[in-house]
């Protein structure tokens, strides 16, 4: 291999230094210039952090106070009281106060309830059961307005632990939590028909209220909407206001009728509207109802004056049974409710419009009704043994209201999971995807108020959990939804290469072969050392 | 100076003295006026008006705090959701295909430039009206599925004569111009899709009454169309009750009849709207249709059917109007409306007395570098008339004010300039002008174009740019071809019926078409595939000097070509099978040539020659 010598003689000391030169600027200060100013943007995301979180399940803890001078009552509540995947119990339990004993012997159950839980002073979240002193004519379980349960002495402690129980959590809810884990098959089957009726779990709702008149040449429609709303609905809305911002409109809808068939029945001597027509009523005013301004989950609570062709109407079930508040619910939009007024036989000698008034009470009872399984609100069923207390004016009880808070509590903290983990998935999945250091502060945010949420639950500070749930679940929403993050998502590939190929190609390659002469040298001059040694 | 400005506002009424009614009243009305144009069309302009009262909006309009609205009835929810939420106190927008020609056809019940234009006065407790407005132009083309969201600080300005509150205010409040906003895109499209919302928001939708005629292709393919929604705080003129709230859906159609029938004017609502009134809302509480009959009220040239329930006659001389009326509610009742006007003969084109002040605008210069807009108004009445001119320019036509010139001398002074900043805001430009009667004045705005970045032009940039309508604004002498001049009027019927005495009228002008320098758009792309050719055509003979050097070598034995590559090819399989060892490069035999020039040459020739070697061992592998 003479000739190899001929031509490795020739490349000198320059020629090497200059293909070093050539290299190093190319691998210095070249690639590391253009790997900045291609770098796509991304702030510092708490993964590990986030991971943490996620593996940690928190769980609500529930303070019950028993108030007994059974000093084995602690123990036996302790027995029955059984935590659950999501809840906690941690009983303590004291004796009567005599101030407390004399107002028990009050028998008003209304005036004895706001007396005594005045005195008890059960906080938020807290649950109390007073065992009282003496056997009276009361119920064997009375329960309160308040956080209270007023329980005769010989009553089992099973039975009072059952209702606490149920009190504290509505086990549709847990069905909810779970149904996020599930895939997607495997969750119609396993979602009862409670979970799916029941609104997004959202900081605020729009609700409005649509009157909707076909004909109103024939029938003009009076109700008093202000008063009704500002009576029944607004105590009630003001309760959860913490909880859930709720915000209510009416409106009327004139000439729009429902997209529905019905067929004269001669039996009932009324228009039917079975069951399985229901589902296809709603969109034919759809185009009417939606917001151009808010965002947030709307509830609609339509209340429908038939045409004059198809008055009486009514609904039938599946059965062929009359339904008997003659409105449907539709899972997580609202109501329908079929509102009948008497239309008399046209007549020449009655003026047309026929002025009627819509039954405000009737239909607010349902709005209410319904609202509570949408939202929802835990409710329970009187027995011989359980009484309780009617609401003051259509307002929650205050054991209700926490239980509403704690089921969006965790629906929040689910919710938060889920969207945080999905986003570092997409943005580990996803290298083109920007994250700006606005969306890089809210989540950060996010998982702050997320581990601050999860501390309050655990330790029972229902209120604080609530109000760090929603503002980490509003800003890991607005971090996910954020317009920036899908800035550069369809930068195509191929217009990389299109634009890299002519410069990199013809400069890199040289450049690269070079190294081989750099490295053949290199060898040479250590073996020449070696030699030389 | 120019004491009319406050003409243009009317601040009416004492707010003081509003007695509270805790009545609420919710009323709808529509109306309908036809005119027979002279120079062979017919205009037509629907009007749906819905006011509406409660405590709530009497003390939202008189304390100027943002309306709260809860329980709609017959205002539309969507429109009203939009106007508390954004702070709107008065909200005017009007969509518009084609342009209204008010040296032919007059002056229209109400004005609008070609394109979009929205203008709002914001409430007082705005807190950042920038960004309300912002948020407001996108709810809007939600709303009516317009492009309005196209409205940026570059095309929003807030006059400071021309766009005064139309509705009650205080002085404080209408002078204030702070609170307005105003835009106009004058590239807009408008068609179906922006009819049928507009249409949701009636009462009666499109399934009774005078909106039952709105079918989009005849409205579509009329000369002149536009749409519009005024919304504004208002008081009943005859009595001092209470402010309510009053919100106008107006559509104005220019038709051009003697094209399809045969030169003759014959009209009838079946012919103009591909449908006859067969129906009535019933939730309006009155339904007019209002036939101008105010040049020929004797039926000379023209006879109507059926005949007019009755016929309206106001005014003298300037101000008389007359107009056949047809009480839809009675009309109906029996059978279709079909309003039909015929005509004794063909219609003959004349020359149509120009009405008192009309205005044209063109672009001057030639070239690419710049230009000028000219403006021409001509006052063809007896007294001189003071108008205010608004110009919105956007920033990419760089005005030069100091050469802004006047062909006559006449007295003109700038009442408001805003200069361009470039990609921020467009320039501003308002001046009152004093026209002398029956005379006319010309002034020019120069300007030079500027250079935009590649991603600033629009799609088709070589279509040229728009340059919105000017504005202009004047209170006339007389009425003269006035269709309105009572501002504070709510129905139709009020409006038409004119004072005498000053007039307001609003013009607007032209849109413009300046076309800018234009680059070519795959340049970039070129320039970058180019600019990289070069740099590695230049970077690979540099490195080869650099990093080899040539040296002389004795040559061996002639051979020939393919022997040559034989050799070569051996040698780099040998290489191939040891797999390690020295380098098998092939020397490179060179002839001695001592001169410089020939190194690249040579260079070049091994450079080939270890291409093509390589080639031919492709070849063998594929072998």
């Amino acid at each position: 291999m003479s000739s190899t010598e001929n031509v490795k003689k020739p490349v000198g000391h320059e020629g090497v230094w200059a293909a070093c030169g050539f290299a190093l600027v190319l691998l210095v200060i070249g690639l590391p210039i253009w790997w900045q100013t291609t770098m796509v943007y991304r702030a510092v995301l708490p993964y590990a952090y986030i991971d943490e979180l996620a593996s940690h399940k928190a769980r609500h803890r529930i303070h019950v106070k028993l108030i007994t001078q059974d000093k084995n009552g602690i123990n036996r509540l302790e027995k029955y009281l059984k935590d659950n995947e999501v809840i906690k119990y941690s009983v303590s339990s004291r004796l009567p106060t005599p101030e407390e004993i004399n107002t028990s012997k009050i028998s008003n159950y209304h005036e004895l309830d706001s007396k005594l839980s005045r005195l008890l002073h059960i906080h938020d979240g807290a649950l109390g059961v007073f065992v009282m002193p003496l056997t009276s004519d009361m119920p064997a379980v009375l329960l309160g307005n308040h956080r209270t349960v007023y329980v005769q002495p010989n009553i089992s402690m099973e039975k009072v632990a059952k209702i606490l129980e149920s009190m504290a959590w509505d086990s549709s809810i847990t069905d909810k939590v779970k149904s996020k884990l599930v895939s997607v098959d495997e969750r119609k089957k396993q979602i009862g028909p409670g979970v799916r009726r029941q609104v997004p779990t959202e900081p605020g709702y729009d609700l409005t209220l649509t009157l909707m008149v076909p004909e109103p040449h024939f029938v003009k429609a009076k109700w008093e909407i202000r008063s009704a709303v500002e009576e029944y609905l607004n105590p009630m809305l003001d309760q959860i206001r913490n909880v859930a911002d709720i915000t209510v409109r009416s409106q009327v809808l004139y000439v729009t009728s429902l997209n529905i068939a019905p067929q004269w029945s001669d039996s009932h001597k009324h228009y039917k509207l079975p069951e399985e027509q229901l589902p296809l009523t709603i969109n034919s005013i759809e185009s009417k109802l939606g917001s151009f301004v808010s965002t947030r989950p709307s509830l609609h609570f339509v209340v429908y004056i038939p045409s004059s062709g198809q008055s009486p109407l009514h609904i039938h079930t599946q059965k062929g049974e009359v339904l008997q508040t003659n409105s449907f619910l539709v899972p997580r939009w609202g109501s329908v409710m079929i509102h009948n007024v008497d239309i008399p036989p046209y007549n020449e000698s009655v003026p047309l419009p026929i002025e009627v008034s819509v039954n405000t009470y009737d239909v607010m009872n349902l709005v209410v009704s319904q609202l509570h399984k949408l939202l929802p609100i835990p409710l329970l069923e009187s027995d011989k043994d359980l009484k309780i207390l009617e609401p003051v004016d259509s307002r929650l009880a205050g054991w209700q209201l926490d239980a509403l808070a704690r089921a969006r509590v965790s629906t929040y903290l689910t919710n938060t999971r889920i969207t945080l983990q999905s986003l570092c998935e997409l943005v580990g999945e996803i290298s083109n995807m920007v994250i700006s250091d606005e969306v890089g502060g809210w989540v950060w945010g996010a998982v702050e108020e997320w581990g601050a949420c999860q501390t309050a639950a655990t330790e029972g500070r229902l209120l604080e959990a609530s109000q760090y749930c929603t503002e980490a679940f509003a800003r890991v929403d607005k971090a996910f939804f954020h317009p920036s993050m899908l800035a550069l998502l369809y930068f195509p590939d191929n217009q990389k290469y299109a634009i890299y190929v002519p410069l990199f190609l013809p400069v890199s390659i040289p450049v690269i072969l070079s190294l081989r002469t750099i490295f053949a040298w290199v060898k040479a001059f250590l073996s020449r050392k070696e030699k030389k040694d | 100076m120019f004491v009319y400005c406050s003409l243009v506002v009317f601040v009416g009424f004492a707010l003081s003295c509003v007695a509270s009614e805790s009545k609420e009243f919710n009323t709808f009305t529509e109306e309908l006026l036809i005119r027979p144009l002279g120079s062979g069309h017919v205009y037509s302009h629907f009007q749906f008006m819905t006011s509406w009262y409660n405590p709530g909006i009497e003390e939202s309009v008189s304390d100027y705090k943002d309306y709260k609205f809860d329980h709609y009835d017959l205002f539309p929810r969507a429109l009203g959701e939009i106007v508390e939420q954004y702070h709107v106190r008065e909200l005017h927008l009007s969509l518009t295909q084609g342009l209204w020609r008010h040296r032919k056809w007059g002056y229209p019940v109400s004005s609008a430039p070609p394109g979009a234009q929205l203008w709002v006065w914001f409430s007082p407790t705005t807190h950042d009206i920038d960004q309300t407005w912002r948020d407001l132009v996108n709810a809007l083309s939600g709303l009516f599925c317009a492009s309005l969201n196209f409205i940026d600080s570059t095309n929003t300005i807030s006059p400071e004569l021309s766009y005064r509150p139309q509705g009650i205010a205080e002085e404080w409040y209408a002078k204030n111009s702070s609170f307005l906003r105003y835009a106009a895109l004058p590239r807009e499209n408008v068609c179906t899709e922006n009819l049928t919302p507009w249409k949701k928001l009636l009462p009666c939708d499109t399934k009774r009454g005078l909106s039952t005629l709105l079918y989009p292709a005849p409205l579509y393919s009329a000369n002149y169309h536009s749409l519009a929604i005024h919304l504004r705080p208002n008081i009943k003129v005859s009595t001092s009750s209470s402010p309510y709230l009053e919100l106008v859906q107006s559509l104005s159609v220019v038709h051009d009849p003697t094209m399809t029938m045969n030169g003759h004017l014959d009209w009838s609502l079946r012919h103009l709207y591909s449908s006859g009134l067969f129906s009535v809302c019933p939730l309006a509480s009155s339904s007019y249709i209002y036939v101008d009959i105010s040049g020929d009220k004797q039926f000379g040239s023209f006879s109507i059917e059926p005949e007019p329930d009755t016929i309206l006659e106001t005014g003298e001389g300037h101000s008389h109007r007359a107009f056949a009326v047809y009480d839809v509610k009675k009309g109906v009742e029996l059978e279709a409306l079909n309003v039909h006007a015929r005509y004794k003969g063909k219609h003959v084109y004349g020359h149509i007395p120009a009405p008192t002040l009309h205005i044209t605008r063109f672009i001057t210069g030639y070239g690419q570098e710049g230009g000028s807009i000219t403006i021409k108004i001509t006052n063809a009445g007896s007294e001189p008339v003071s108008a205010v001119y608004l110009e919105m320019v956007p920033w990419y036509l760089r005005l030069f004010l100091h050469t802004s010139h006047t062909k006559h001398q006449h007295a003109s002074y700038v009442s408001k300039l805003v200069t361009a900043r470039d990609r921020e805001r467009g320039w501003l430009y308002e001046s009152v002008v004093e026209v002398p009667a029956s005379s006319t004045i010309e002034f020019g705005l120069q300007f030079s174009r500027a250079l935009l970045k590649w991603l600033e032009y629009p799609p088709d940039a070589n279509h040229g740019f728009y340059v919105p309508s000017a504005t202009v604004s004047a209170v006339l002498p007389n009425p003269r071809n006035v269709s309105s001049n009572n501002l504070q009027a709510a129905s139709l019927k009020e409006k038409l019926t004119v004072g005498t005495g000053p007039s307001f009228v609003r013009i607007h002008t032209e849109t413009l078409l300046v076309s800018l320098p234009t680059p070519d758009f795959s340049m970039p792309y070129n320039v970058i595939c180019l600019a990289c050719t070069v740099v590695a055509l230049a970077f690979g003979p540099i490195h080869n000097i650099t990093t080899k050097r040539l040296t002389l070598k004795k040559l061996g034995e002639q051979k020939s070509y393919i022997e040559k590559l034989k050799g070569k090819l051996s040698c780099l399989f040998r290489k191939k099978d040891k797999e390690e060892g020295e380098e098998g490069k092939e020397p490179v035999i060179v002839e001695e040539n001592p001169l410089y020039e020939d190194r690249e040459e040579l260079e070049d020739i091994q450079e080939e020659e270890e291409g093509s070697s390589d080639e031919e061992e492709e070849k063998k592998k594929d072998r």
